[in-house]
């Protein structure tokens, strides 16, 4: 195998050689160089999905994150053709032009038991060494038997509970998967949803002098999408809010909730949202002598007004890339587990609320 | 100001909210006055590295970019060039047209002249009226992108007019060289921080900046496996390499006046060094890694007169071919002088007395016109005690290496030996690679936008403090003062394109180790 090449090209063409002789290797059955995954991902499809949708949403994430994906996909129709199993390599095109393998895509189409024992699957199909996440594709739920062997096998489930149904309830499982000993850590789409909110608010207390006025919130508006999800994220946001000060549950209001905090009480009230564009519109702290008043001008920020004697800061931004599946999940394999405490203890709270 | 806020940190504790998220913090609102801002600098570095952060949504949305100059131009015609700078020189290419439209509308040029008074009370006003147009709170950043030469009077009249001191926090970047020797640099630390207090003033090292770079400090203290083995009862020997394939690029006479030891063994190879020979620091706040840093730099062995030809070779280059092209030699490029002594080449041997490397030889080398463009911190350890595998192995067996490549085809490589297949007892070392580039597909940003980044976050940790600098030339000064007593007529030379004159290879082999080949 060899090129011809003009001599300030020479080293890329040699990657591209390399490039060339990797795919070689890879169709006469060598392993391919495992060193370059990260992670193994199971994802689970419980209805019929298409290859090709399957990689669509895949590769923005491998294309970071280089990755073995295993896809679990519910699928009578095809687990009965000839070859239910399809695998691929996934490859992106570097800074330099040269294409280069990002991920490996493994699809199998099951039926009836099979699904439901496919962590064997995902098992003996997993890269040796590096972590196994799974992407859930759902709310977490009790007695599901994969759900329950994934807790086994996996280190982190992710789930998303913006797909709730019925609050109370879900949240209820969520709290004890989350805070239950399994081998896997459960992390939540809904919980990075909701990562920019935190930011902006994180930040406008950053200065010091506004911390004083959140000792002193009276009240915490927010406008929620009138949506399982919305009322979900809303619960998530303020059992954050809540934990983070030590606030603890009162009671139920007719808006609400009243929660104890220390030698004051701070009022919860959701206001349902004009909007359909996010889950939440807007988050209102307000105490005596402040507000802190954060929305979004548009899908990518999030704004807070500062308004208070104390805070010289007056206006906060934050920036993110919009929530869509494959950001979410990517912001889960960089940063999902980190700091677990602070989502299970904000999880605990939610879950106080929800079933109050 | 600052310590009102730090009393008031400390009484107020940390923020709760902020557990968890201690990620990509976004800075407040600012105002770059860029001194230079119609220089190379800025097109090449600093405007590009601005629009990159914009794209990736980390600028504050209210922050105004003035660039100061002699050149007569208007605010529209500056924007122009800066586009057409950034086409040329953005690592991301041509910009967003939209995106590039929102970015521009806070460029802005002030004509002026850095020497005059009346200069900066003109500033003062463009500021005020921008800084209220923008939002930016009235926080400042004044960047020192011009000729070094001018710093001293640039500092003294910024603090006669009183934009040391502005309505927020007030800033200033200062871009190396930091002094062309000690007293110099002494001279400019005094003037500086007699100005600005030493919280407000940010030297830049763009090494610093390099990803690869910090990656030094996560896998020396985010492993387990090396710290135990790095000091001097593992380590025989390290080398560091910072090797240009470059010549002069239309900066014959700057480099004139430098040469190598001051444009990048007295910045940014010390860095290096400082980084990988450092101690753990106490945390990941800047005075604590940069204590460490200054410690490493202040047990660097003095080298007596009469060490330093023993101890330090350099050279020039002459003419030969790089990527199958002809160069000339140094003495024959635009700027320089045809009895030119300034090394273009450098290679040393230090010692550093303390606990941890005591005896071990760090070899340095630097040079432009080298074999290829490469930067590289090599581990080499200690030989196995009692070889059990000899006798098959007539080579013997080679130690361990631990590479870390800065640039390019940034990564961290091991050298280790392992048997070869058959019935034989054969042992050949085999590498473990890991390449940046195919772990993470993130491309990492330029050093400049790290650092711009940095500097409105208020983060000094990649920035050199005043005693970094100082420790840094006093450990370099008996170099140059050796060579100012003693001028060479002339160096010797290495040809271009190849790894530097063979004398280099001396200083090693005399304690029995050879240049790595890179
Ligand atoms: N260029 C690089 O890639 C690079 C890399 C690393 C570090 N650096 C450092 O960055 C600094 C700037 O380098 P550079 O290459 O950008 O220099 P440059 O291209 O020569 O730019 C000098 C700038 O200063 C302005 N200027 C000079 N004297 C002035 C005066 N008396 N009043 C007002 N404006 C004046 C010039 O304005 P006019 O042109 O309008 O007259 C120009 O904008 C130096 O410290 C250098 O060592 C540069």
């Amino acid at each position: 195998m060899n090129l011809t090449t003009s001599l300030a090209d020479t080293l890329p063409t040699l990657a591209r050689l390399h490039e060339q002789a990797a795919r070689q290797a890879a169709s006469e059955g060598a392993e391919l160089n495992a060193q370059m995954l990260l992670a193994t991902i199971v994802a689970r499809y419980p209805g019929p999905t298409s290859w090709t949708d399957i990689e669509a949403e895949t590769e923005p994430v491998v294309t970071a994150y280089p990755s073995r994906v295993i896809a679990l996909v519910n699928d009578p129709d095809t687990a009965q053709t000839q070859e239910p199993v399809r695998v691929g390599l996934l490859s992106a095109r570097q800074s330099n032009g040269v294409a280069a393998i990002r991920g490996e895509l493994l699809t199998a189409a099951l039926q009836g038991r099979a699904f439901v024992e496919g962590a064997a699957i995902a098992a003996s199909w997993s890269a040796s060494g590096i972590p196994t996440v799974v992407w859930w594709n759902g709310p977490a739920v009790t007695g599901d038997h994969l759900f329950e062997d994934m807790l086994d096998i996996a280190d982190r489930i992710l789930v998303d509970s913006s797909a709730v149904t019925d609050l109370p309830a879900d949240f209820e499982v969520l709290n004890d998967v989350v805070q239950g000993s399994h081998h896997a850590r459960v992390t939540d789409a809904l919980w990075l949803r909701l990562l920019a909110w935190r930011q902006a608010f994180a930040q406008a207390f950053d200065q010091p002098a506004a911390r004083i006025d959140l000792e002193h919130v009276r009240s915490v508006e927010l406008a929620v999408q009138q949506s399982p999800g919305g009322h979900a994220a809303a619960l998530l946001l303020v059992g954050w809010i809540a934990s983070r000060l030590g606030w603890r549950l009162d009671s139920r209001t007719a808006q609400g909730w009243r929660l104890a905090a220390g030698d004051h009480e701070v009022d919860v009230i959701c206001e349902p949202s004009s909007t359909t564009d996010g889950l939440i519109e807007m988050v209102r702290l307000s105490a005596p002598t402040s507000r802190y008043l954060a929305y979004m001008p548009s899908p990518e920020d999030i704004v807070v007004d500062c308004q208070s004697d104390l805070a010289p800061i007056t206006h906060v931004a934050v920036r993110r890339p919009p929530p869509t599946r494959p950001r979410l999940r990517l912001d889960d394999l960089v940063t999902g587990g980190a700091h677990y405490p602070v989502f299970q203890q904000s999880v605990a709270l939610a879950r106080t609320l929800a079933t109050a | 100001m600052s310590m009102n806020v730090q009393a008031l940190d400390t009484a107020l504790g940390v923020n709760p909210l902020r557990e968890g998220l201690s990620f990509q913090e976004a800075p407040p609102g600012h105002t770059l006055i860029i001194f230079g801002g119609s220089g190379d600098l800025a097109a090449r570095k600093l405007i590009p590295a601005l629009y990159n952060l914009e794209r990736n949504a980390l600028l504050p949305s209210s922050l105004a970019v003035v660039g100061l100059g002699r050149r007569p131009m208007d605010h529209q015609s500056y924007r122009v060039r800066q586009h057409e700078a950034t086409t040329s020189f953005s690592r991301t290419g041509k910009p967003d047209p939209e995106l590039w439209n929102a970015f521009q509308q806070g460029l802005y040029y002030v004509r002026g002249d850095f020497s005059t008074h009346a200069g900066y009370e003109d500033l003062k006003r463009e500021l005020a009226e921008i800084e209220t147009r923008h939002g930016t709170g009235g926080n400042r950043i004044f960047y020192l992108a011009t000729q070094p030469s001018l710093f001293p009077e640039i500092i003294r009249l910024l603090g006669e007019t009183g934009l040391n001191r502005g309505p927020g926090a007030t800033r200033i970047v200062i871009e190396k060289p930091f002094g062309r020797d000690l007293a110099t640099a002494l001279a400019l630390n005094t003037i500086t921080n007699n100005v600005f207090d030493e919280s407000q003033i940010y030297r830049i090292d763009h090494y610093l900046g390099k990803e690869t770079v910090q990656n030094v400090l996560v896998l020396r203290f985010a492993n387990v496996i090396f710290e135990p083995v790095w000091n001097r009862r593992y380590v025989d020997s390290v080398q560091i390499t910072v090797a240009e394939s470059v010549g002069l690029e239309g900066r014959g006479t700057y480099y004139e006046e430098a040469g190598v030891l001051r444009d990048m063994v007295q910045n940014h190879i010390m860095q290096l060094l400082a980084l990988v020979a450092m101690e753990p620091p106490v945390d990941f706040q800047a005075d604590s890694i940069r204590d460490e840093k200054v410690k490493v730099l202040r047990a660097l062995r003095h080298l007596e007169p009469d060490q330093v030809a023993r101890n330090v070779m350099r050279a020039s280059y002459g003419a030969g071919f790089v990527d199958g092209r002809e160069v000339p030699a140094y003495r024959d490029e635009d700027g320089v002088a045809p009895d030119s002594t300034t090394e273009t080449y450098l290679a040393a041997r230090l010692l550093i007395d303390n606990w941890r490397w005591k005896g071990v030889p760090f070899y340095l080398r630097s040079g432009k016109r080298l074999a290829k463009r490469a930067s590289e911190i090599a581990i080499q350890f200690n030989e196995v005690p009692h070889l059990l595998f000899g006798d098959s192995n007539p080579d013997g067996v080679p130690p361990n290496v631990l590479a870390l490549r800065i640039q390019p085809d940034e990564g961290v490589s091991i050298t280790f030996e392992a048997k070869q297949p058959g019935l034989g007892m054969r042992v050949r070392p085999v590498r473990m690679d890991f390449g940046y580039g195919q772990s993470f597909a993130e491309e990492s940003p330029d050093a400049y936008e790290r650092l711009l980044l940095d500097v409105m976050l208020g983060d000094q940790t990649l920035f050199i403090r005043r005693d970094e600098t100082e420790a840094a030339w006093r450990a370099v000064m008996p170099i140059l003062e050796a060579w100012e007593a003693d001028p060479a007529s002339r160096l010797p030379t290495y040809e271009a394109g190849r790894w530097g004159p063979r004398q280099a290879g001396d200083l090693l082999r005399a304690d029995g180790f050879r240049w790595r080949r890179l």
